[in-house]
């Protein structure tokens, strides 16, 4: 039974050894970089929206090099590598002990031949007493064959798995970014907003709304942008909860989602004119809009407002829904002149006509155009686990290239009068031919002559 | 003023690699020597002309370190492989290493000062770059570009038949040092890059094009480390790895503005 378990375990040893081979990571690093250079050359088409699609859809989505960092062929090499370094990791705690009892190598040593007459107990004490000044002793001599052991740097020995296990660290974050979104809000000057539009095309609500009370470029002398800034107010349940700028590289965190300047443009609005017998009723409309005309079963929906339409100035189009159908109509502001100029064009094309719906009359009275800024919304919960990542990611390379984990061994042996200091040295946990000059320093510092 | 210091450094670099090719040419010494002190007060010259740039874009109103234009970035990068290699080299007195690397400084300042495509005019800062963020990110991302461009060097130069085994001793010395400096250089680079994407795009990884490079490039030497240790020497094939790094670190700076990317200098 012992010798079954056995067999087991090094069974599993040996697969976790094969997980852990360096020869795997070289392929994976060398495909994944591959990939992202092909990801480089091949247009990318991210965030298309997978909602209602057939699963066989979704499998060659995973498939297409069109989007590779979403695809099988990244992310099964990334799963693959992170196994690799968990085994590495494995190996590293299991197979090198990090016990302190070591045994002296017995290469690479450096030795010392001192003269007769000086007492190998006391140039014993004194060794360890020069050796504690820069190593932590481990064996101060006093057992069997008399090695003095030290080492510094300790800390070195778990850099390794800091690197390693940094890299999860951030892996995770990436993961948990995929429960939160990313996108962006256009809102116009005085507005507020509460509908993220994702970069998929579907949209988020958020909890709260955000009004833009100003938006405002400032410029340099030539002409050239300084400053993006939007001043947005916060509002939640109806009351203004916070008030802030939005500058470019000053983003705003709000309840867990960052809000940065991303852009900016306009909006058109058309004042809209109204008559009927009984009176005329005036309304702002924005592309979009859907004005109800109260009560008629009359509903108008603004289809588009053009600054200069058909080159015959401003215009917008409208699609009117009555009881008897629907209707498009273009409205000119400039229609007087426009009949003016070319006789009997509102009968030759009817949808110019402003009173071919009745009993209403339309006018298109005017278009402003209203600044709109565009903020950048990222939701993602994994950003204190990545950036914690990074950090020990650095502090790990820091310690693996600027930190050494020195052990030294040194042993006192008497042969016939003739006394002679031997000094072994690992680093790194790699035996290192001993350095003479350490060892002649630290047997003068002792007291010996060397 | 600064653009002519710096035009004038080109030609320093250029008399110092001369100087380097020929201590190795000539029979007699102190050529090297020679070299390696016309580089060190090519690379003075050099601080004083990107100090005094500083300077002149107070002078003009707009303040900022010189390090956010195509032309400034040329400049640090030459001034950084220069730094490092008299960090790293100034103490072998081996003629051969600056026949490599000034050339590699000669050409970025020679780019920088004579291309007519390369505009070298203090102008204001876009609203993106103005951070604190953009001096961290330029001077560890050129530094570690620096360092891995002599780790490739000081790499080619190994498989070279050259000198006396205590140079080849010496060169795999430099080729480590610079090689784990450029790790540590640029990975913290690609971090206080995703620090800034963070804070100006709002979010802090988005794959674009010089993004991914940067990425590519730190996988090839991520490799070229992982070889390393396997291979415990400096194996053929390590070299082969370091070449492409070479390249890719080029590819990262220049070849990336070539692709559509919110990094290309314009």
């Amino acid at each position: 039974m012992q010798a079954g378990d056995t067999a087991r375990s090094t069974r599993g040893g040996r697969m976790l050894r094969s997980l852990a081979s360096m020869k795997i990571t070289e392929v994976l690093l060398s495909w994944i970089a591959l990939l992202c250079i092909a990801a480089t050359i091949i247009p990318q088409a991210p965030y298309r929206p997978t909602g209602g699609l057939p699963l066989s859809q979704r499998v060659m989505m995973l498939l297409s090099l069109r989007d590779v960092f979403h695809s099988l062929w990244f992310i099964g090499p990334v799963l693959a590598l992170m196994v690799n370094m968990l085994a590495c990791m494995a190996v590293r705690m299991k197979v090198r002990p990090w016990s302190r009892n070591t045994p002296m190598p017995s290469a690479g040593l450096a030795e010392v031949k001192l003269p007769g007459g000086i007492d190998p107990h006391m140039l014993r004490q004194s060794l360890v007493q020069v050796l504690s000044r820069d190593y932590t002793l481990t064996g101060r001599g006093d057992d069997g064959p008399g090695v003095i052991t030290g080492e510094r740097g300790r800390a070195r020995r778990f850099a390794p798995l800091i690197v390693h296990g940094s890299i999860f660290l951030i892996l995770v974050g990436v993961v948990l970014a995929f429960s939160g979104y990313k996108g962006t809000m256009e809102i116009p000057q005085g507005q507020t907003l509460d509908v993220v539009t994702l970069y998929d095309g579907s949209h988020v609500h958020l909890p709260f709304g955000i009004r833009c009370d100003r938006f405002n470029v400032e410029y340099y002398a030539s002409g050239m942008p300084r400053e993006y800034r939007s001043d947005v107010s916060f509002i939640s349940n109806g009351s203004e909860v916070l008030k802030r700028p939005v500058l470019v590289n000053h983003p705003v965190s709000f309840e867990g989602i960052l809000f940065s300047q991303s852009g900016f443009g306009e909006i058109s609005e058309a004042s809209l004119a109204v008559s009927a017998p009984w009176g005329t009723q005036r309304f702002i409309a924005e592309q979009g809009s859907v004005i109800d005309m109260g009560g008629t079963g009359y509903r108008v929906h603004v289809m588009r407002i053009v600054p200069d339409m058909m080159r015959m100035g401003p215009g917008m189009q409208l699609l009117v829904e009555t009881p008897e159908g629907r209707s498009m109509l273009w409205l000119f502001r400039d229609i007087r002149e426009i009949s003016r100029e070319h006789p009997g064009i509102t009968e030759e094309v009817p949808q110019f006509n402003p009173s071919l719906i009745r009993p209403y009359t339309f006018a298109l009275e005017g278009i402003t155009l209203r600044p709109t800024t565009v903020l950048g919304v990222n939701r993602d919960p994994g950003v204190p686990l990545v950036a914690g990542g990074a950090a020990l990611f650095v502090v790990g390379i820091c310690m693996i290239f600027l930190m050494a984990h020195e052990r030294v061994w040194v042993v006192v042996e008497e042969n016939q009068g003739i006394l002679t200091v031997r000094l072994a040295q690992r680093r790194n946990n790699r035996t290192v031919q001993a350095d003479g000059g350490l060892l002649e320093k630290i047997v003068h510092l002792a007291g010996g002559r060397a | 003023m600064n653009t002519t210091i710096l035009a004038v450094v080109t030609f320093v670099y250029l008399l110092s690699f001369v100087l380097f090719l020929a201590s190795e040419t000539a029979a007699k010494g102190g050529w090297e020597k020679a070299g390696r002190f016309v580089a060190l007060g090519g690379f003075v010259l050099h601080a004083a002309g990107m100090a005094l740039r500083w300077v002149e874009s107070y002078h003009a109103g707009m303040g900022h370190a010189p390090l956010s234009n195509f032309y400034e970035s040329l400049i640090f990068f030459s001034w950084s492989v220069v730094f490092l290699y008299l960090v790293f080299a100034w103490r072998q007195a081996k003629g051969i290493i600056g026949v490599f690397v000034m050339p590699v400084a000669f050409l970025l300042m020679a780019y920088a000062s004579f291309s007519p495509s390369v505009d070298s005019q203090i102008k204001p800062l876009i609203p993106a770059l103005k951070s604190n963020w953009l001096i961290v990110h330029v001077i560890t991302c050129f530094l570690g570009y620096a360092a891995f461009v002599l780790t490739s060097v000081f790499g080619i130069m190994t498989r070279m038949k050259h000198g006396t085994p205590e140079g080849g001793a010496a060169v795999q010395g430099m080729l480590e040092d610079c090689l784990k400096t450029g790790f540590i250089l640029f990975t913290l680079g690609i971090v206080t890059g995703s620090v800034w994407a963070h804070v100006a795009w709002g979010r802090y990884w988005g794959w674009d094009p010089k993004e991914t490079w940067a990425l590519i490039t730190w996988f090839i030497y991520t490799l070229a480390i992982h070889v390393r240790i396997r291979d415990n020497a400096t194996s053929q094939r390590f070299v082969i790895i370091l070449a492409v790094g070479l390249a890719a670190v080029l590819f990262t700076y220049f070849g990336v503005n070539y692709l559509p990317g919110l990094h290309s200098y314009k």
